[in-house]
């Protein structure tokens, strides 16, 4: 059955569903009466729990979708730059790699990336594909980005922090909007958003886009670059639907497609195209009962993506990651002080594709979670997360003759690992709150780091000797911060501070470092073991103003700290790098940020700038010559966007980033160039 | 550049602290019957009844608790109307002004959603929900008052308000 077959009947059968329902019971939460309610945004990513921002036991930070509209940004990661604590390194037109509190690195790891809860994250390589993002920006309600370790709740991955993307919702929210963009670098899109609601208990919501840039103008490229292609494209098509049962049963489906290829630092910091082909589903069924609110989630993502040379994809590795999760939980407040969640949860991952020899593998996680939260007094509450996720292995087929292990080998070590997330929320007044936290969160070895993958890598050259390592053990962070937040009502601002320290245990190497080496069996370096290479702190913090009047201002500054200092066993000689892991040089330490906006009669005028401390980074030049450390020097980027609504129907608007400076060298790749957009927007 | 770091991080705290010392001016606080947010507030509080009232359905304002015309606005397909204690025996909903209000309501019509701005009337099971906006929108409910009346909300609203 294609995908697009399977979005057609599962929104179909949604719909027919609705057109037997009654009267509207709606059990799921209304994200948008709920903020009207309160009068600030309301998250789930917490504790699984609906929640006030101010009273969420992690550090939060949400970007509504006014601020994603005036920011002017075409794609996420840009709009994540004006998070304190956010670091994005990008690769050009349209690629970038997004890190929380530091370690970022070409396929970002640490991260984990949700749309509506289900999980974009690619386990494969361990990283998020951006591009494979179905999501338009006109149908995000907000951005939830948590900062810090969050595995207690979302699992393997989810060890530095989480970003859940929340749309709109099918019923309660009408978004029908139509965008197109144009631009520097031959940038061209065009998107479409359209809800259509039933009646009051049914909806859905389609949205799809068709996008294509030039990575870079051809002059702006060094020689070794010279005959790179550039033209880079995405297009997504995306249903959500929802039907709200006269049982009281509520039902939501997603189906999206995407198709993506980009210029990516891929893992290991080799630069090269990368096609994506995606298509995912999720079904989900909830409902209020005697025991509490009862939620039933399943989905499927499958990854189709290949490394390329060059755009014909006629020497290309193909590779499949197919995702199954299922999911259960019971939200239940037995007492008046007393909400308690229990969840239950079983993934299962494979991978495979036309760059194996018919071996296949992958790996099945059982998870139990259970979290509870304690008002102990009006001012002061207790939250506490715990879960355990157990993995097993599977891998069975052929086994290269190069390769060191044994199929039984690759199975035989299962890992367990138990996270935590503990808070103490205490509110002395209605306008101040500490926050004081200690979570653990893991990283599980990704597939690539995992098993023997017989691949070609961007040169042309067929590599076969990355073995897989079935002895790896997970990275381990463990958290301790202290937060405090302040309302400011006669500034009409918010103020933050955090302070972290964070430790990381066994962090992972990806195969083909020279100087990673094999644990269990001493093998030699540079023979395309991953492993796991020491350990790693990081202490530093966030300080931020935010806010806003009634005349129309808008504003904020930032400023972030990040030290790290790492224990590793590779790049230990000066000299070349023997891996791209270096996260203690490879993080910028500081960083400051302030926005500026007004809204003025039909105008909308914004403003921000983010300065960056230098830091290392390390990669591959593109003409295959080894490993090499890069000087990326402080820069400051100003992006900025004027907005004119037309009419009740059209809005106008130019925006730019990096206006301040044509080229800026911000990662081993080319210097990624100044993007100037104008968009028009048509709502009805 | 080091100086010029430290320089930097100094004017922040510097402001930071400015900041925090002005907005630690306390606010005031509003008596009596529901301001124009209260009612908003509210008012908005019916879309989170696990059994919604159908239209038609009467809520009664005791005089003082909130101003009538206002809540029609928000709450379109109800009739609204300002009233006495003995009026609430066929309401759905009633705002009232104090707890011996909320009390005496409850005794005419024990099944009746009774809303008020007094934490102590929630505080002492006689109102259901009470609303409370400065500084900080808060909403109370008493799940013992809530259960004896038979009204029930959805699990979203109940985890997000403040129950006693």
């Amino acid at each position: 059955m294609t995908p697009r077959m399977r979005t057609f009947l599962l929104v179909g059968a949604m719909l027919g569903v609705a057109l037997e329902g009654g009267p509207a019971r709606s059990q799921v939460m209304n994200y948008g009466e709920l903020q009207e309610l309160f009068g600030e945004p309301i998250t789930t990513s917490a504790t699984g729990s609906p929640q006030k921002v101010a009273d969420a036991p992690v550090n939060m930070e949400i970007i509504t979708a006014d601020e994603i509209r005036q920011s002017g940004a075409d794609n996420i990661p840009d709009i994540l730059r004006g998070v304190a604590g956010v670091d994005v390194r990008r690769y050009g037109a349209a690629s970038a790699d997004v890190a929380i509190r530091g370690y970022n690195a070409a396929n970002s790891p640490r991260v984990l990336v949700l749309l509506n809860g289900r999980q974009i994250y690619v386990d494969y390589h361990s990283y998020t594909a951006w591009a494979t993002l179905p999501v338009q920006l006109e149908e995000i309600r907000q951005i939830e980005v948590i900062k810090g370790p969050n595995t207690a709740l979302f699992g393997f991955n989810a060890i530095a922090g989480v970003i859940n993307i929340v749309t709109f919702d099918p019923i309660f929210d009408r978004v029908n909007v139509m965008t197109a963009r144009g631009g520097t670098q031959a940038n061209q899109q065009l998107s479409a958003v359209l809800t259509a609601k039933l009646n009051d208990h049914a909806g859905v919501r389609l949205s799809a886009s068709e996008h294509g840039s030039k990575e870079f103008s051809s002059s702006n490229l060094a020689p070794s670059y010279g005959s790179f292609p550039r033209h880079a494209y995405n297009r997504s098509a995306y249903a959500h639907g929802r039907v709200a049962l006269s049982s009281g049963l509520d039902l939501t489906a997603e189906v999206d497609v995407t198709e993506a290829k980009q210029l990516e630092m891929t893992v290991g910091g080799f630069p090269g195209w990368t096609s994506y082909a995606s298509n995912r589903e999720k079904i989900g069924i909830g409902g209020d009962s005697p025991m509490g609110y009862l939620n039933l989630n399943a989905y499927r993502n499958s990854v189709d993506f290949q490394y390329a040379p060059g755009e014909n994809c006629t020497t290309c590795t193909g590779i499949l990651n197919s995702l199954y999760v299922v999911q259960a939980s019971d939200l239940l407040k037995p007492g008046v002080n007393h909400t308690v969640r229990l969840g239950l949860e079983y993934r299962n991952n494979r991978g495979g594709g036309s760059a194996f020899q018919g071996e296949g593998f992958g790996f099945s996680v059982y998870a139990a979670n259970a979290m509870w939260n304690w008002q102990v007094t009006p001012a002061f509450a207790l939250t506490n997360s715990v879960r355990i996720d157990h993995m097993i292995f599977d891998y069975h087929g052929p086994v290269d003759p190069s390769v060191a292990y044994t199929a039984a080998q690759y199975n035989s070590k299962p890992i367990t690992e138990p996270s935590f997330n503990s808070a103490a929320v205490y509110k002395p007044t209605m306008l101040d709150t500490f926050r004081f936290s200690v979570a653990r969160g893991v990283q599980a070895p990704d597939f690539y780091a995992l098993f023997p993958e017989p691949v070609q890598n961007n040169f042309n050259v067929l590599v076969n000797s990355y073995q897989g390592t079935p002895n790896l053990k997970p990275t381990v962070s463990m958290n301790y911060e202290v937060d405090y937040e302040r309302g400011l009502p006669n500034l009409d601002s918010t103020g933050q501070l955090a302070l972290f320290y964070q430790t990381s245990q066994h962090v992972l190497a990806p195969p083909g470092d020279s100087g990673v080496t094999d644990a269990a069996t001493n093998g030699p370096p540079g023979n395309g073991y991953a492993g796991n290479i020491g350990n790693s702190a990081s202490i530093g913090g966030e300080v931020s103003v935010k806010g806003s009047n009634t005349e129309g201002w808008r504003w904020k500054a930032a400023y972030a700290l990040a030290v790290i200092k790492d224990h590793y066993s590779v790049n230990r000689a000066p000299g070349a790098p023997d891996s791209s892991v270096d996260s203690q040089h490879g993080t910028p330490t500081n960083t400051i940020i302030f926005g500026l906006g007004r809204s003025w009669q039909d105008f909308e005028f914004d403003f921000l700038g983010r300065w960056q401390s230098r830091y290392d980074d390390i990669g591959v030049s593109y003409d295959g010559a080894s490993l090499s450390r890069y000087k990326i020097n402080n820069y400051f980027t100003l992006d900025g966007r004027v907005g004119y609504k037309l009419n009740d129907t059209l809005t106008l608007a130019v925006s730019g980033r990096q206006l301040n400076q044509q080229r800026i060298t911000q990662t081993s790749g080319p210097p990624v160039e100044r993007r100037v957009l104008g968009t028009v927007v048509a709502r009805f | 550049m080091k100086r010029w770091r430290l320089a930097v991080i100094v004017c922040w705290g510097v402001g930071w602290l400015i900041g925090w010392l002005i907005g630690s001016i306390p606010s005031v606080a509003i008596a009596g019957g529901m301001d124009v947010k209260q009612v908003r507030i509210a008012a908005k509080v019916f879309s989170f009844l696990q059994n919604k009232p159908p239209p038609g359905a009467i809520i009664i304002v005791l005089s003082g608790a909130a101003d009538p015309a206002l809540l029609a606005t928000t709450l379109q397909t109800f009739k609204i109307s300002e009233g006495h204690i003995p009026d609430v025996a066929g309401a759905v909903a009633v705002f009232v002004n104090s707890t011996a209000e909320a009390a005496a309501v409850k005794s005419i019509n024990p099944r009746i959603l009774i809303i008020g701005t007094d934490l102590g009337c929630v505080d002492a099971h006689a109102c259901i929900v009470a609303v409370e906006t400065i500084p900080r929108i808060s909403v109370y409910l008493s799940r013992a008052a809530a259960s004896s009346a038979g009204i029930d909300f959805d699990t979203s609203f109940k985890m997000l308000v403040t129950e006693r």
